[in-house]
């Protein structure tokens, strides 16, 4: 199989796309979808540390799968009061365009 | 493996599970179907009572129960020792005071439902368990349900525009900031021989200090908690969201969140250690933190925006003691943050409770709206005034004895540059915390100002806030006292 | 770290052949099929039901307040599956936290309902 380094290396470029696609796109659903990027890039991580560790120590085994079973769940709520604020801009202001929002400033 | 649950657990668990299951209760019992929805003037003070019956039956399960330090519970997921319950204890009392004052100031601006309450008890349910949590997966868990309850607060009012706009804001760089922590965390488990919690990764931490990923892990794990205290260059979000949510909101959230942030953060510290590089980048953080606060809040005409930026300065005084704890001196400094936490808590509540009193359908929020408040509100502005002068931090007052304890670790510790720095942008702050007060006192009122309609809770609150600045500014001595046990007992272990 | 490259090295061949593979069907369908175009054929169905109109249509907003349900919910057997493979060893406590954990969902569940999140109009 793939070396820990190597899935490492996945987690990290997956990362960066994520932050890229924060950081740099204007679609409000685009946006999202990086944050999710995001978190499902670590939970490569998680899972790939996880097979490595085994059953080494603590709480007997898969610590990292378990992990990775939270972080889904908190992802999965988190997605879904992204998009209800997402419902609620578009009801008000018929815009999903990030740059559109940025009114306040100082 | 039979699953058991001792009375220790149950007993360590049962503060968040009060908080829980209140919130559970006051989501039903606000359910009238459709037609609900113009009720929101009604002031609804069953609600009310039964969140501060709640609040009050967590905070006592907190004070009395937990004699003993046990710190491996539910196979090392939390832990009780009363370092957790202190800093437990200021999040429920926070929870207490907004619960007292959401009523009267949500019935004003016609969004008083059932959701608002449950989503402060299930973000202070989260505030609890994160106070406590010793392992990465509790972290984590209970970092997000705060963030996530806090987010749909900011967002509360759907119907005005900033609201909804700050709330996105604090939204995306919320999550993006887990993605930060989460990757931290994921790292660390890695390099600590796979086990999840703080307990192990201590253990191991020495074998693997010079492993860079242990390392990285570390100050991702710091720039995620960054995030959600708000430390430059991560604060960018705070002016917006405090101006957008409503104002009972902000004062949950930038006391709170604050509270359970840092309590995580030390603990995390404590254990992971990050030695000199580490604790030079925090002592640099602060620097920066503390100048741009409170260079920021000297021109602002909106006091939300004001107390925004004065929040971020707090940040970077609370950030001196883990400079200290980091470089070996040990984290005996940490009861400085501790009874620092529970001083700028009352103050910054006291605050943004009186600017809940003035908001007659929508928050008057500009400073010319104080003017004259002493003339027709005579004990409001009094509160405010105490408000103003702990936050700057002038003698007799809570702040006062806070940024006391911390400037003197500080010196004690070495660091008299921090100290100093701190001491010059308190100094610079006196100016802007003066000016509600010259408004309050020296300038005519203008219009239909202050018809105040005296909720009764929200006085309450504010009664009981500006209370605890007197009490604690006067005579500090028992909270130090036992701000100090508390660290020991994260320390001793 | 040789096994490493070994695997990337099949992995490359694999996706070397898969695009090969792929750009040579459709090459040699563009090369030797017969073509023949008019306006029928080049409708969405060719011998199916006339479209009503385009599908790139924004779909109507209560689309996502139910996504929004559905993923919440849905997700939530990600915790159940697991409970399902070890429900004897954990014993009655386990079904104890698993039955509050329903009951919280269905207290969820039961607010979606009363606020009328359930109905379409």
């Amino acid at each position: 199989m793939f070396s820990i380094t190597t899935i490492l290396y996945l987690t990290a470029s997956l990362f960066c796309i994520g932050i890229y696609g924060v950081l740099a796109r204007r679609n409000i659903i685009v946006v999202l979808m990086s944050l999710e990027l995001m978190l499902n890039a670590v939970n490569l991580a998680l899972v790939a540390f996880g097979r490595v560790h085994g059953t080494a120590s603590f709480a007997g085994e898969h610590s990292g799968q378990i992990f990775t079973l939270m972080v889904l769940a908190v992802a999965a709520a988190e997605a879904a009061i992204g998009l209800s604020l997402l419902l609620v801009i578009w009801r008000r202001w018929h815009s999903i365009d990030v740059r559109k929002l940025s009114r306040m400033s100082g | 493996m039979e699953l058991l649950i001792s009375p220790t657990e149950i007993e360590a668990i049962l503060p968040a599970g009060i908080l829980f299951l209140t919130g559970l209760v006051l989501l039903l019992v606000d359910l009238g179907g459709k037609e609900r929805a113009d009720s929101g003037m009604n002031p609804k003070n069953h609600l009310v009572f039964i969140g501060c019956a709640g609040s009050v039956l967590a905070l006592m399960a907190l004070v009395t129960g937990g004699g003993s330090v046990v710190t491996s519970l539910y196979a090392g997921a939390m832990s009780d020792d009363a370092f957790g319950r202190f800093a437990g204890a200021l999040v429920t009392l926070a929870l207490l005071l907004t619960t007292l004052g959401a009523g009267g100031y949500l019935s004003s601006i016609g969004q008083n439902r059932g959701e608002f309450y449950s989503l402060l008890f299930f973000g202070a349910g989260a505030m609890v368990l994160l106070c406590q949590a010793t392992n990465l997966v509790s972290i984590f868990v209970a970092i997000e349900t705060l963030s996530l309850s806090v987010f749909v607060l900011a967002g509360y009012t759907t119907d005005r525009r900033p609201s909804s706009e700050g709330a996105f804001k604090y939204f995306v760089l919320g999550a993006f900031s887990s993605g930060f922590l989460l990757l931290g965390m994921a790292f660390l488990y890695g390099v600590s021989g796979g086990s999840l919690a703080l307990s192990d990764i201590a253990a191991n931490g020495p074998q693997v200090a010079d492993d860079i990923l242990f390392a990285v892990g570390v100050l991702l794990m710091v720039i995620g908690f960054a995030f959600k205290v708000g430390a430059v260059p991560f604060h960018s979000w705070i002016p917006d969201v405090y101006q957008g949510a409503p104002v009972i909101a902000v004062g949950w959230m930038a006391v709170a969140v604050k509270v359970a942030s840092f309590a995580a953060l030390l603990r995390l510290l404590v254990a992971a250690g990050g030695g000199e590089t580490l604790s030079r980048l925090i002592a640099a953080i602060a620097v920066v933190t503390m100048l741009l606060g409170n260079l920021a809040a000297l021109n602002q005409t909106n006091i939300k925006r004001m107390l925004a930026y004065s929040g971020i300065a707090h940040t970077g005084y609370l950030l001196i003691p883990l400079v200290l704890g980091l470089t070996g001196t040990g984290f005996e400094s940490g009861s400085s943050m501790l009874f620092y936490l529970a001083a700028y808590s009352v103050t910054t509540f006291a605050a943004f409770a009186v600017i809940a009193t003035l908001s007659r359908g929508q928050d008057r929020e500009s400073i010319d709206d104080l003017n004259g408040l002493a003339s027709k509100h005579p004990m409001i502005a009094v509160v405010m005034t105490l408000a103003m002068l702990s936050l700057a931090g002038i003698p007799l007052t809570a702040g006062f004895v806070g940024k006391l304890m911390i400037f003197r670790d500080a010196v004690e510790g070495g660091y008299i540059y921090l100290a100093l720095i701190g001491i010059i942008s308190s100094v610079i702050s006196v100016y802007y915390y003066l000016r509600p007060v010259v408004a309050m006192y020296f300038r005519e009122a203008t219009g239909d100002q202050h018809e105040v309609e005296h909720p009764w809770g929200l006085h309450l609150a504010l009664a009981l806030a500006g209370g605890a600045i007197l009490l604690l500014g006067i005579d500090p001595q028992a909270l130090v006292e036992f701000s100090v046990e508390s660290m020991r007992s994260l320390l001793g272990g | 770290m040789t096994s490493v490259s070994y695997d990337l090295f099949a992995l490359a061949i694999f996706a070397g052949l898969t695009v090969i593979v792929g750009a040579g069907l459709l090459a040699l369908s563009e090369l030797v099929g017969p073509r023949r175009r008019d306006p029928e054929k080049n409708t969405t169905y060719e011998c199916g039901v006339p479209l009503f109109d385009s599908a790139r249509e924004p779909f109507t907003v209560k689309f996502y307040l139910v996504a929004i349900l559905f993923i919440l919910f849905d997700i939530e057997t990600v915790f159940l599956l697991p409970y399902a493979v070890v429900y004897k060893q954990l014993g009655v406590i386990g079904l104890v936290e698993m039955g509050i954990f329903l009951l919280v969902l269905a207290a969820g569940l039961l607010y979606c309902w009363r606020r009328g999140a359930l109905e379409w109009d």
